[in-house]
């Protein structure tokens, strides 16, 4: 109803990207690109790494499914991207910034203090618990196919960053409400959302991996992000962890995320530290290479599986 | 080109009860491994599902591969199609590949007919620049064009299916690896369809079929190999393999579960509908010998009438009738009167009452002993399979006889085992 305009621009945007994206692995002709030995041995994890890259044509339609198909089929429509997140913090606003007393810091508004980080937790908390099951969603596809199983999780973790875009509508509307204007740095949002995106892009491919094979996953994973969600700074600010284990506590990659998203939109002074920065981007990257590892080792077997 | 080399595929079939799958039993043989112990051993008993095979197709060459079910044929298109890897061996493979394992392949209902072409698409490996220019020529095929921009749930299972071959069909690769499943939809769109299938595999590309039925084989393929339980038995031109197959198995092997018909209105009663399903509405017709089969038949009433049944007979590739079922059977009350209109009704045969081997249906209306308004004989084909008996874990062939069942044997006295 309402959403339809919406819609067709979100459609058009994604379009136009895939269609940048496509073409040049197609189009060379020679068959001699094409020759494969296939056998027992898995094949070097680059040049998989690259078979996944030259279909990155393939990847986008996989992104532009996931969101496409997200709202659908719902009455509201793409208005559920900006709803939720607005309903959440308003509960969350309620439950801690009112009947709990406030959390925040300094002179920022409780809502203000809390949005970024939130924005920042629940692209990672989608992005893991869609990446954790998205073998499985299309085992259909993946029994009867062969492409770059990699895609999928990828995929997985490209698609909510739609969400923060609607998301980002609301801050806008905040933004205003609260009469605060944007620093230069918010400029470095992308940048922890990337960081956010390597740290889930490494637990999301390991999980899936593991998912297919053992249906434990679904169980436990959200009890650990209702864990992971309260081990990071979103409700309340990193300064009250006691400055003695704020290294300790940026092993958590989200804290460095969720935290810097919170500085870039406001500007204030942070309790993040460039070494939590750091801890945080490697612990980022382990996870990224570990997950990725785990992912290697069982794509090639997982038909047998699923 | 396709070359393979002594090509094995060995599954591993465990007993139901082993812990095998289980999170913890897994950690503790990895650290067990990890400690230098050997793995204690796994119950379980081996299967080659293909094994030593190997053989190689020229450029522009079209290759049948015939055999029975569980032959190994589907292994081997998986191996090629790079779904499954090979326990041993290997094969070459050049060109651009696109296999044609079932239809359908990436469809998601909540998208647009139009958005399904182009995600299948590009899913079976068409770049996104070709399905564009191909797009009009797709919906044209597909026969579904007022309805290209209206979600996939909404259409029925034919549309669907027609749209999902129409995107397949118009897949150009250099290697065409198709099995035979592509008889769908009615009887306009599967000779259109099967047309169409002719055209890809005579357009000089490497083709590797596999069909149950030999007459398409031979019209299709220039060579055919032959496997049977995972080895491969023959190799050459098609008409001697498929010579040799006939004999080996001593007739049909075509599954076909599903037939319609056009209404006949100048009868009074006429069939409309046969199919054969799984317990879960598979109509494949490869069924699980251990799981009830149902047959279901729709037919119409064109006037009203008194006294007539509608009759079902099950018989074997051979001809010899194993059962026959009719509706008033268990209520003859249902001889009386019927209303026009059009009716569907079902049966369901239990499971491993029939021995795994193919079957034909045959459906006849009209009034007992008296008249036949309409007859299709041998409608249908199915195939069971068995998957699950405990002998075939020893007893790899099909057993003779009709009945399916497994009996326990109970001793008298001192057992001749230690």
């Amino acid at each position: 109803m309402t959403t339809h305009a919406e819609q067709n621009m979100i459609d058009a945007a994604v379009e136009s990207a895939t269609d940048v994206a496509d073409s040049a692995p197609f189009a060379a002709g020679s068959s001699n690109r094409y020759e494969i030995t296939i056998d027992q041995s898995r094949g070097g994890v680059l040049a998989r790494l690259r078979e996944a890259f030259d279909l990155r044509g393939l990847l986008w339609m996989l992104v532009q499914r996931d969101i496409k198909t997200r709202y659908r089929q719902a009455a509201l429509g793409i208005a559920w991207g900006i709803l939720v997140p607005a309903a959440t913090l308003a509960i969350y606003w309620f439950v801690f910034g009112y009947l709990l007393g406030r959390l925040g810091t300094g002179d920022v508004p409780y809502v203000l203090f809390l949005f970024p980080a939130m924005l920042g937790w629940k692209y990672f908390n989608s992005a893991i618990g869609r990446a954790s099951q998205s073998l499985k969603r299309d085992a259909s596809i993946l029994s009867k196919i062969y492409f770059p199983r990699l895609l999928l999780p990828v995929a997985s973790i490209i698609s909510p960053t739609i969400d923060v875009l609607l998301g980002g509508l609301v801050l806008v509307v905040i933004l205003i409400a609260t009469d605060h204007v944007p620093p230069w740095t918010t400029v470095f949002v992308p940048g922890f959302l990337l960081l956010g995106a390597v740290a889930a892009g490494g637990l999301g491919m390991g999980l899936a991996a593991f998912n297919a094979h053992y249906r434990d996953v679904q169980h436990f994973l959200p009890v650990v992000l209702h864990l992971g969600f309260f081990c990071t700074p979103v409700l309340y600010g990193s300064d009250r962890m006691p400055e003695a284990f704020r290294l300790l506590y940026a092993f958590n990659p989200m804290v460095t995320v969720c935290e810097g998203m919170r500085w870039a939109v406001l500007g204030h002074d942070t309790p993040l530290t460039l070494a939590m920065g750091l801890v945080s981007t490697a612990v980022a990257f382990v996870m990224l290479f570990g997950g990725l590892w785990a992912f290697m080792r069982f794509e090639r077997n997982v038909v047998d599986v699923l | 080109m396709i070359e393979s080399q002594g090509l094995s595929k060995r599954y591993v079939l465990r007993y139901k009860n082993s812990h095998e799958d289980l999170l913890f039993s897994s950690m503790f043989r990895f650290a067990r491994r990890a400690m230098g112990r050997p793995e204690p051993e796994q119950p379980g008993s081996e299967h080659w599902a293909l094994k030593d095979v190997s053989f190689e197709v020229q450029p522009g060459e079209a290759l049948g591969i015939i055999g029975r079910n569980g032959a190994g044929k589907s292994t081997l298109l998986k191996i090629i199609s790079r779904l499954t890897l090979p326990t041993e061996g290997r094969v070459v493979v050049r060109g651009r590949v696109g296999s044609m394992l079932e239809v359908g392949v990436g469809f998601n209902p909540d998208l647009t007919g139009r958005e399904n072409i182009y995600l299948s698409g590009v899913i079976l490996g068409m770049p996104r620049v070709e399905i564009r220019r191909r797009l009009d020529e797709i919906i044209e095929f597909s026969g579904v064009r007022p309805f290209i921009d209206v979600p996939v749930t909404r259409y029925s299972s034919g549309m669907r299916i027609r749209l999902a071959f129409a995107v397949m069909a118009n897949l150009e690769p250099e290697i065409l690896l198709i099995d035979e499943v592509l008889s769908v939809g009615d009887a306009e769109f599967r000779r259109r369809s099967s047309a169409r299938m002719e055209e890809l595999i005579r357009g000089g590309r490497t083709v590797l079929f596999v069909s149950h039925n030999r007459e398409i084989v031979e019209r299709l393929c220039d060579r055919a190999l032959e496997l049977d339980r995972g080895r491969l038995v023959s190799i050459g031109a098609t008409a001697s393999v498929a010579e040799h197959y006939e004999a080996a198995t001593g007739g049909v092997d075509t599954t076909n579960a599903y037939a319609s018909y056009e209404a006949d209105t100048s009868k009074p009663m006429c069939v409309r509908e046969v199919s054969v399903l799984s317990p879960l509405g598979d109509c494949s017709g490869e069924l699980d010998m251990a799981q009830p089969i149902r047959i279901r038949i729709g037919y119409d009433i064109n006037e009203d009438i008194e006294n007539v049944n509608v009759f079902c007979r099950i018989s074997t590739g051979d001809g010899v009738t194993v059962l026959g079922s009719s509706d008033a059977d268990f209520d003859p009350a249902n001889l009386g009167r019927r209303r026009r209109g059009s009716y569907t009704a079902a049966f369901d045969i239990e499971g491993s009452l029939l021995e795994a081997g193919s079957y034909m249906v045959t459906v006849s209306v009209g009034e007992p002993f008296v008249k036949v308004f309409d007859r299709r004989a041998d409608a249908v084909t199915f195939q069971l399979v068995d998957r699950s008996s405990r002998r075939r874990l020893w007893y790899p062939t099909t057993r003779p006889g009709l009945v399916g069942r497994e009996y326990p044997w109970v001793y008298e006295g001192r057992l001749p085992w230690s």
